[in-house]
């Protein structure tokens, strides 16, 4: 037992730093006074982070990523709450094609769907819009949603719904004040993974982001490739910090500890 | 007064589950639908709620067709086997649930639940939330959830399955006593015979997507019409013979070499029959002490069981139980003993 708990406790910090490891070398190489990408980083100075911040295209790609991935996230909950509903408590025919159509994103290699996006848009749809761009966007990030709901709708006794309603409750009220507070969990953690996914897609907006729509990873993808200097650190330090503190304060608002666990 | 009448009820899934059920209830009854599993019961309760459409036939409450309505305006109360309480609301809060709907004023839905919480002897649990209660408290709260919405009928799915048997006996008399109370019409679904018996006003056997037999609970008991119901209702001896002779009042049953006397005048000679009777009903003595319906029959087993004894007995070729009273004084056969059974003619009767 005391052997197994060491094990354990190894095991969890070896993760801990290997996960944490890439973050610190960007962390620390962000504060270098070279003009290029070093580590271990040369002296010390801001300039990066004031570089990187005062760059607009930056700022303005992460804008952009933070409503697509905002969009897309609430986009994926609509439809994907009104789509599990359907899934988990009717049966009809398709059934079963629409539920993998769903969830097929998440296995398939995201380049070719990227590709053909790309072709679709601009054949059929008028070329790359930010309304497009959601659109490649809600596709990967509907199976998270559609995933988790789904869960928490299948842990929901169908019976539940039924006394509500023959206690007098219409089926919007059913769902209202009984099924919604049920999945409530299934339904933030699906929202938040959503976003997450979105925020941190490179591959799809790759192909059908267009240059007005840059989204941050991407832009970090161009800058590596043609600029590479620490700004793209600072800016990746900047970020990572204010999604920890966003999950931190996230934690302390809704537990997402808890919610991870059920 | 509410009456609930389901009028040739006929609805299939993969395959036919009722095939032209056909049931009245009379307003502030106990009518208990007792069948074995998988034969339609929460099928036919789902229909009388709307959860689920009949293929065919009406359900009527209070003479009025109620087929097209939503559940949600039928006003009825149901409580299902594993209780469905909401488990993100106080049991105050699952009380109030249908009274809230209602748009019942504060102070009123205050009332009630106290009043409700008096009924189910569950004062000062309000607040609890239900994963907080026992299965038993759950079951009341459950019910109390049910009423507290004073529904124009009570329909309970198997409610005590779930709790053991002291519990269960316990809920019977509380259920019993809370009928008495609030006289709604009720339809209780089981598949335990007991329960049926001891509850109802009358009993309605569901077999094959029909009612096979309906009646008060001694009708059930002491008469059941078919050899399904015999059987179901707990083991009992059915032999089958061939009518020999029919008089005025006394028909004659052939059985091998036995001849049986029955009062059932209405068969036909040479019909085949079943007949039918209670394995407490049989005599067994060492002496002969009459000429008629009195056999000569060799132990084959015998088990003292405390109040009784039981028997399996051979006749010729036919095995019958016996369950015979016995005190100190009583004398028990052992196996190979040669005796006499005895059996009155009213005690057979005629299965379907
Ligand atoms: N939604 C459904 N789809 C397909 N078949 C069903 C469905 N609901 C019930 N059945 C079938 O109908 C039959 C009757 O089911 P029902 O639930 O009414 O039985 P029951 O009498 O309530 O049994 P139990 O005592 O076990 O609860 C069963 O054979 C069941 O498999
Ligand atoms: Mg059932």
């Amino acid at each position: 037992m005391k052997i197994k708990l060491d094990l354990l406790k190894w095991y969890s910090l070896i993760r801990f730093v290997v996960t944490l490891l890439p973050l610190i070398i960007i962390f620390l190489s962000a504060f270098s006074e070279a003009s290029f990408l070093s580590f271990p980083p040369k002296g010390f100075s801001l300039k990066w982070f004031v570089v990187a911040l005062t760059d607009k295209s930056i700022l303005r790609s992460i804008q952009t990523s933070l409503l697509l991935a905002a969009v897309a996230s609430m986009l994926s909950l609509l439809i994907g709450t009104l789509a599990s509903y359907a899934l988990v408590r009717y049966r009809f025919p398709g059934r079963n094609i629409i539920d993998s159509f769903i969830t097929a994103p998440l296995t398939l290699p995201m380049v070719g769907l990227g590709l053909g996006l790309l072709f679709f848009f601009s054949s059929f749809l008028g070329g790359l819009s930010f309304i497009n761009l959601v659109f490649g966007h809600v596709i990967i990030t509907l199976p998270y949603v559609v995933r988790n709901i789904s869960i928490s709708l299948a842990a929901v006794d169908k019976s539940l719904e039924q006394s509500a309603m023959i206690l007098g409750a219409g089926p919007i009220t059913t769902f209202y004040k009984v099924t919604l507070p049920l999945i409530k969990p299934g339904l933030i953690s699906g929202t938040l993974m959503a976003f997450i996914a979105s925020f941190n897609n490179t591959t799809i907006s790759l192909f059908v982001a267009s240059p007005e729509n840059l989204t941050f990873p991407v832009k970090i993808f161009y800058f590596i490739e043609f600029f590479p200097d620490p700004r793209m650190f600072a800016i990746s330090s900047f970020v990572i910090i204010a999604s920890l503190a966003i999950m931190l304060a996230l934690d302390r608002i809704f537990g997402l500890y808890k919610i991870a666990l059920r | 007064m509410v009456t609930v009448q389901l009028e040739n009820i006929k609805k299939s899934f993969t395959e036919p589950v009722l095939k032209g059920l056909n049931l009245s209830v009379k307003s502030e009854e106990f009518m208990s639908l007792l069948g074995p599993s998988g034969c339609g019961k929460t099928t036919t309760l789902n229909i009388i709620c709307g959860f689920l459409k009949p293929d065919e036939g009406n359900v009527y409450v209070n003479d009025v067709v109620v087929n097209n309505l939503a559940p949600h305006k039928r006003d009825i109360g149901l409580v299902f086997q594993n209780y469905a309480l909401f488990p993100h609301m106080t049991v105050k809060g699952n009380l109030a649930f249908g009274l809230k709907l209602r748009k019942v004023n504060k102070k009123e839905i205050e009332k009630m639940v106290q009043e409700a919480m008096e009924l189910i002897k569950l004062e000062g649990k309000e607040d609890r939330y239900p994963r907080e209660l026992s299965g038993g408290q759950q079951q009341r709260v459950a019910l109390a959830r049910a009423l507290i919405v004073k529904p124009q009928v009570l329909l309970l799915d198997e409610p005590l399955s779930n709790l053991d048997a002291k519990l269960r006996r316990e809920m019977r008399i509380e259920l019993r006593r809370i009928h008495k109370e609030v006289a709604t019409t009720t339809i209780y679904v089981t598949h335990d015979q007991v329960e049926a018996l001891s509850l109802s006003d009358r009993v309605a056997i569901m077999h094959n997507g029909e009612i096979e037999q309906i009646g008060s609970p001694t009708e059930i008991y002491q008469r059941p019409k078919t050899d399904f119901i015999a059987d179901f209702m707990g083991e009992q001896n059915i032999i089958s013979g061939k009518v020999a002779s029919v008089a005025e009042k006394e028909t004659v049953v052939s059985v091998g070499d036995l001849l049986i006397h029955i009062p059932d005048s209405s068969l036909e000679k040479g019909k085949e029959v079943h007949l039918a009777f209670r394995k407490e009903n049989v005599r067994v003595n060492k002496k002969k002490l009459s000429n008629v319906n009195v056999f000569k029959a060799q132990v084959i087993y015998h088990a003292f069981v405390g109040k009784y004894v039981q028997y399996l007995l051979s006749l010729d070729n036919i095995r019958i139980l016996a369950d015979v009273q016995v005190d100190f004084a009583t004398q028990i056969y052992k196996e190979g003993d040669h005796v006499f059974v005895e059996l009155r003619s009213e005690d057979f009767w005629v299965l379907q």
